[in-house]
């Protein structure tokens, strides 16, 4: 009789602190900010940027298909529209063969990193940031579209902050997580351009 | 003794349950597909489309910022983020410019997907053509985008959660 009381204690305080996670967390208070940094740097890992640059293009798409949930899907301007995990890392791996280096700081850069909601008792997050996508640049001091994807290629650009990079292309993305066995991974992106900022 | 039992199998299902859900749905199968469904129907109740048509805006607005979940957010076709508050004061602006609706103007979604389900959480996609009627009441077609649709069940309901919109042919 006790060891079922026990059980039943502990079951109850399972389901307690299961719904509680979604209701304590609200904007701005400790869990919240929290959860923010944790896919702030979730977020970096995604994109292969700061501690997670890998000089080789394959590297960052062999992490992406381990660390992309299974369900994952990407949503893009252009030809690329909707694309789901399996044809994000084929597309990926074939422009990892025409353009294998990548230079740190390269790609996409994700800044002002804004959670916006959380669901399912703490476990699916949604998210926004403001992506600046980042070219080398060539001997003419001119950003170097030679190697880089086809959608980098654009009229309008300007050096970043560094003076080693040119920035190509904003959009604001939509990134969202799930947590999985105790790791938040990303579920879905989706871009939309938005103006350049200079 | 048996009461006590049947308490406690009935806590550890309610635990059970959720991640149950989850797994039991893939693309494709029966749930999935009547969920799609499901779902297609709450985006034309989201956008006041099809037989959800309202002849004021405002209504429309009404209706928004009872059915959007609390943490609603949308990113426009340039864009810029908007939470739900945000959306409506937004909205109701413009409801007060123009009030009147022709019916089929506005967002209208087609080729509705479910991409994903997490528990109470479902992602779709769509391709929605805005319309816009002239001062001779033509409706023309005057963009479209390909948008991401997020919805969360509350209260054994979904409602929207958030949505963005990637302008199509760009």
């Amino acid at each position: 009789m006790t060891k079922i009381r026990v059980l039943f204690v502990v079951a109850l305080m399972g389901v307690a602190s299961l719904a509680s996670a979604q209701q304590t967390m609200k904007k701005g208070d400790k869990g919240w900010n929290e959860l923010e940094s944790t896919l702030r740097e979730a977020n970096l890992k995604w994109l292969c940027q700061g501690d997670y640059y890998k000089p080789k293009r394959q590297d960052c798409v062999d992490l992406r298909s381990k660390y992309w949930d299974d369900q994952f899907f990407e949503m893009n301007p252009g030809a690329s529209g909707t694309q789901t995990k399996a044809q994000m890392v084929a597309g990926q791996t074939a422009s990892s063969k025409t353009y294998p280096d990548v230079v740190r700081g390269e790609g996409p850069n994700p800044t002002e990193f804004t959670l916006m909601s959380v669901y399912n008792n703490g476990t699916f997050a949604m998210a926004v940031d403001h992506t600046l996508f980042k070219v080398r640049l060539n001997a003419q001091g001119q950003p170097d579209f030679d190697h880089v994807a086809p959608n980098n290629r654009t009229e309008h650009w300007y050096l970043d902050d560094s003076g080693k990079l040119a920035v190509v292309r904003e959009v604001t993305y939509a990134r969202v997580f799930v947590k999985r066995n105790g790791e938040w991974r990303p579920a879905v992106g989706a871009s939309s351009p938005r103006p350049p900022s200079k | 003794m048996r009461y006590t039992c049947g308490v406690v199998l009935l806590v550890i299902f309610s635990f059970a349950v959720p991640s149950f859900g989850q797994q039991s749905m893939k693309m494709g199968d029966k749930n999935w597909v009547a969920l799609e469904k499901e779902l297609d129907d709450v985006n034309n109740q989201w956008l006041c489309a099809g037989k959800y048509y309202k002849a004021k805006m405002q209504d429309c607005v009404d209706f928004r910022a009872q059915y959007w979940a609390d943490q609603f957010f949308e990113v426009g076709q340039s864009g810029k983020t908007q939470t739900k508050a945000e959306m409506v004061a937004g909205q109701t602006a413009n409801a007060a410019k123009r009030p009147d609706v022709v019916r089929g103007t506005g967002p209208n979604p087609q080729d509705f997907k479910l991409m994903s389900v997490y528990g109470d959480i479902a992602l779709g996609t769509d391709r929605t053509v805005f319309k816009t009627a002239d001062s001779s009441g033509n409706v023309t077609v005057s963009g479209e985008a390909n948008v991401l649709r997020m919805f969360v069940k509350e209260r054994g309901a979904w409602r929207p959660a958030g949505a963005v919109l990637i302008p199509a042919n760009k």
